[in-house]
């Protein structure tokens, strides 16, 4: 027993050389998620912000004239003033405004006398976000406009009624908030398999696996080795992120570290389990970045609920979704960021991930003791 | 008999359909030097893996120090150790390191630990180097190193796999005195090795084909085999003519093997009373009687199991037109300067047309280096090649209508089948149009590729990969063929098929360049030029080279060629480099 220990923390020590003398570890690791989190939450927003729009007026009355106002006012809108539509129109079919809101010649008349004024709102739907946001902050200026108006007295015989939404978790609907613990499991399942892979695939080919399997040594310590390594490199890596999420992202974190602490480390051990399988599944380093990113990194931005809704998606896809192991760390961490420790979503999440950590870890044991054989 | 480590019984172990091994007994004992020769694919990994106890065998036992393989594989493990072929050295450890952790696994401790790391980095010459990084080693250090982990826990059973391939004959000899020291102490040492000047140095052989053991004993007594069939012919007094003399002899009923060696050529007939005629002989001397070869005995014993795989003899007349006058290749105080150092400097040589060339010397001694400048791929710093009189760095699509290069690893499209490399190549290598199904076809003949045209080149077994390589540069008939060790990776039988077709080759006036490693190869050669530390220290026959090294030990006796080599290398005063 003594003896196993000794050796234990022999190849632990040698493991941990190894990843801090090899050269790509650290940028893997430390320096490439870090750049690439900034990077991403700089550049990859959803919110959209000073569209341009084209307002037609066509009749400058004061009610119209206030409107246009309002909407060239708010910050989602860069808006151009046109006298009439066909102007107006080729300005979007010429892709120079994302839409046109016309303001008809008896917008006044109609508002005033009838309380039931049309404001037409042409969209370019090429990029279908786009075009559902520019609907979308159009009908909140307007009725934004519309309710003030009523209030203050200028318009009569309008129903006051109106919707008034309250938005929960990310009171600014910034969607940086939501994208960024989806990002950080996205970089994740590209680093963390993607080490370990890289590693045991040399060692197979330089044969260290080999000459070190010959000794009296077993193939659990060896594996034990690697994995207490890994999986403190992959925990650093998570901590990393997420601090830099939460301090210069300025992501809120609402929950504690325990389930943080848990999660990551449920979805390092699969993750490990993912990149020991593939080296030892496959034959060469290049094999291994090609089967890390189809097995770990594709299905991770598809099927993770990142950026495309799970609940969306037709059930047999929902159904697959669940065998990808960042899904369930995504959930969790969107949760405990922005919800806060909510254990009834934590708690089937982190059991996903310890069933799959549990297979990947098998397989990874028998594919290893048959790799010789 | 002393005692034995390993006992082998009825051995079998298949991966898949094939039969890696099938049925091999022998017995290992302890302070000898085992040989286990044979062919790629013969079983040798195999054999070493099962001792090991990476491999439990389907069939048979394994019993190693006592304890069975199958169940006692930690015990087993104990008492073995173990150098794959791909060293298993930790790249971005340090000398001293891996050291240490092969001590680890195997729990070397206290006194005995720093004692035996001690002993262990001065017999392998690394003392000086315990703090470097094992990726910054020579290729002969860090074969010592690998050796050096294997030997920390002082095994009862060493087991090396190709300990010496691609190692230069220096380097290997100071791997063999390492393995030679630890057979001393009691050891048995199991060298696998597909080179039979290598095994012939072992106490004892083990030969296998295709997973069968074919002979077994002392390499004295398996060239005793050929007691009485083997001859020699002394043709020096026709230069130039010895590869004729060969090829002829080849065509002779009854001459089952046939080989150059420096101003000889030898030959095997099938029974010690076969005569050979006088025409096969003609011009040069009558046949006398020589004593056997282990390298001879044992490729005559895998040319009489499978006399099914003999190869057509080569064409004849590769020379398109009649060749230009002047030399083939002319080199001129050649150098090169890499980071502010002359890696290489003043190389002259000419090569003739018809003349088989060898360029010889350590690892890292700049013969890949000088094929590459030939091919036009590196420019020199200074000096000049003239390849048929063309510059191949500023005219290189002129000069590379004129040679054929096969590099090292083959530069086959793994994924293509054979025709289709050959129908490439010669697209490539702008053959005509018309020429171009023409050559294709009669290559696929003359090669003997029939059988395997539609396979792809990655499944092709190494010696057939090679014989394609060949083909491939030879599409579109160059006078010049250009070779960097295409011996490297194949078993003797495809190295003598290779040597036949170079020889034939260069009595149709293509003036050939071999850049090798292996003294075998290079008797073969016309003319030698010995490159060290990318100067070049000797040039000649290979007899004129040996000759230069008997002088300079002021012996009457002609060495070997790889004595001479390791003299002449010796005598520059460098450090061994590897």
């Amino acid at each position: 027993m003594i003896v196993r220990l000794r050796r234990l923390k022999a190849l632990i020590v040698v493991e941990c050389r190894l990843a801090l003398r090899s050269p790509g570890t650290i940028t893997t690791v430390f320096a490439a998620p870090a750049l690439l989190l900034l990077l991403f939450a700089y550049s990859q927003s959803l919110d959209t912000e000073r569209v341009p729009v084209a307002i037609v007026l066509e009749q400058p009355t004061p009610q119209a004239r206030d409107l246009a106002g309002a909407l060239h006012n708010t910050r989602y809108f860069h808006s151009v003033f046109f006298r009439t539509r066909p102007a107006a129109e080729q300005a979007l079919l010429h892709g120079e405004v994302n839409g046109v809101v016309v303001l008809a010649g008896d917008f006044s008349r109609a508002a005033l006398a009838e309380g039931d004024a049309p404001v037409q709102v042409l969209i370019d739907g090429v990029d279908a976000r786009v075009g559902r946001i520019v609907a979308g902050y159009v009908e909140g200026a307007v009725a934004t406009w519309l309710f003030q108006r009523t209030l203050l007295g200028q318009i009569g015989g309008v129903d006051a009624v109106r919707t008034e939404s309250r938005i929960w978790f990310n009171e600014e609907i910034d969607s940086r908030r939501f994208l960024m613990p989806g990002l950080i499991v996205l970089l994740m399942t590209v680093v963390s398999p993607l080490l370990s892979a890289l590693v045991v695939a040399r060692e197979w080919e330089r044969g260290t696996i080999e000459a070190m399997l010959a000794t009296p040594m077993t193939v659990a310590d060896l594996l034990l080795a690697k994995m207490l390594v890994y999986f403190a490199l992959t925990l650093a890596a998570v901590a990393l992120t997420v601090g830099l999420t939460v301090t210069a992202l300025e992501v809120p974190f609402r929950g504690s570290l325990l389930p943080l602490g848990a999660a990551a480390s449920l979805f390092a051990l699969s993750s490990l389990g993912l990149g020991l399988v593939i080296s030892c599944a496959t034959k060469n380093q290049f094999a291994v970045g090609r089967w890390t990113l189809l097995t770990g990194y594709l299905p991770a931005y598809m099927l993770s609920g990142f950026i495309f809704d799970l609940r969306n998606m037709p059930e047999p896809v929902q159904w697959i979704s669940c065998l990808v192991s960042a899904r369930y760390f995504v959930s969790i961490l969107q949760t405990v960021l922005l919800a806060g420790d909510i254990w009834p979503v934590i708690l089937p999440n982190l059991a996903g991930m310890a069933a799959i950590a549990t297979v990947l870890l098998g397989t990874a044991m028998i594919l290893v003791r048959k790799r010789l054989g | 008999m002393k005692e034995s480590v390993a006992v082998i019984e009825a051995a079998v172990k298949r991966f898949g359909k094939r039969v890696a091994l099938d049925g091999v007994t022998a017995t290992i004992a302890s302070g000898r030097l085992i040989g286990v020769v044979g062919p790629n694919e013969a079983g040798k990994t195999t054999l070493l893996r099962l001792l090991a106890g990476l491999l439990a065998p389907d069939a048979g036992t394994v019993t190693v120090a006592g304890h069975d393989v199958l169940r006692g594989r930690q015990a087993v493990q104990a008492a073995v150790g173990y150098v794959p072929r791909h060293l298993g050295l930790h790249d971005d450890l340090t000398v001293a390191e891996n050291l240490a952790l092969h001590a680890d696994l195997r729990d070397v401790t206290g006194a005995v630990r720093r004692e035996r790391i001690g002993g262990l980095l001065r017999a392998a010459g690394l003392d000086g180097a315990a703090d470097r990084r094992a990726r910054t080693l020579s290729r002969g250090m860090e074969r010592k190193l690998a050796l050096a982990c294997a030997l920390v826990g002082a095994p009862p059973l060493l087991l090396l796999d190709e300990p010496s391939f691609g190692l230069d004959p220096v380097s290997c000899r100071a791997l063999f005195a390492m393995a030679r020291a630890a057979a001393a102490q009691g050891a048995a040492v199991v060298w696998s090795t597909a080179y039979l000047d290598d095994a012939e140095r072992c106490d004892e052989v083990l030969l296998l084909h295709e997973g069968r053991l074919l002979a077994q004993g002392a390499p004295a007594n398996v060239a005793a085999r050929l007691a009485g069939r083997m001859r020699a012919i002394d043709a020096r007094v026709v230069p130039g003519g010895r590869h004729a003399i060969a090829e002829r002899l080849r065509n002779t009923p009854g001459v089952v093997d046939v080989q150059v060696q420096g101003g000889l050529v030898r030959f095997v007939t099938d029974t010690p009373e076969r005569e050979v005629g006088s025409e096969a002989t003609a011009g040069a001397g009558t046949p006398h009687a020589v004593p056997p070869q282990f390298e001879e005995a044992v490729v005559t014993l895998l040319r009489e199991q499978d006399s099914t795989k003999q190869v057509p003899p080569p064409a004849s007349s590769p020379i398109r037109s009649p060749p230009a006058s002047g030399p083939a290749l002319d080199v001129r105080q050649l150098g090169v300067r890499r980071g502010g150092l002359d890696v290489m400097d003043g190389v002259d040589f000419t090569v003739a047309r018809g003349e088989i060339f060898g360029l010889i010397g350590p690892n890292g001694a700049g013969k890949t280096t000088i094929l590459r400048m030939l091919c036009g791929l590196l420019r020199p710093t200074r000096g000049e090649v003239a390849v048929a009189g063309l510059d191949p760095w500023t005219e290189r699509s002129a000069a590379c209508a004129r040679f054929g290069y096969v590099s090292r690893k083959f530069s086959l499209y793994d994924d293509l089948t054979v025709i289709e490399n050959l129908r490439f190549f010669a697209a490539a290598c702008k053959v005509g149009r018309r020429r171009r199904a023409e050559r294709v076809r009669q290559l696929i003949a003359d090669f003997d590729l029939e059988p395997h045209a539609r396979s792809r080149a990655a499944d092709l077994p190494s010696r057939l990969k090679q014989r394609l390589a060949l083909a491939v540069a030879l599409i579109h008939e160059p006078e010049i063929l250009l070779l960097d060790e295409p011996t490297l990776n194949v078993d003797p039988l495809a190295r003598r098929e290779l040597l036949r077709r170079i020889g034939a080759l260069a009595a149709g006036g293509v003036a050939v360049v071999v850049a090798s490693q292996r003294m075998e190869d290079a008797e073969c050669c016309d003319r030698l030029l010995l490159l060290h530390g990318g100067r070049a220290i000797a040039t000649g026959t290979p007899n004129e080279l040996k000759a230069a090294a008997a002088a300079l030990a002021g012996a009457a006796a002609m060495p070997s060629l790889e004595d001479a080599f390791v003299a002449l290398v010796g005598q520059c005063g460098l450090e061994d480099a590897a």
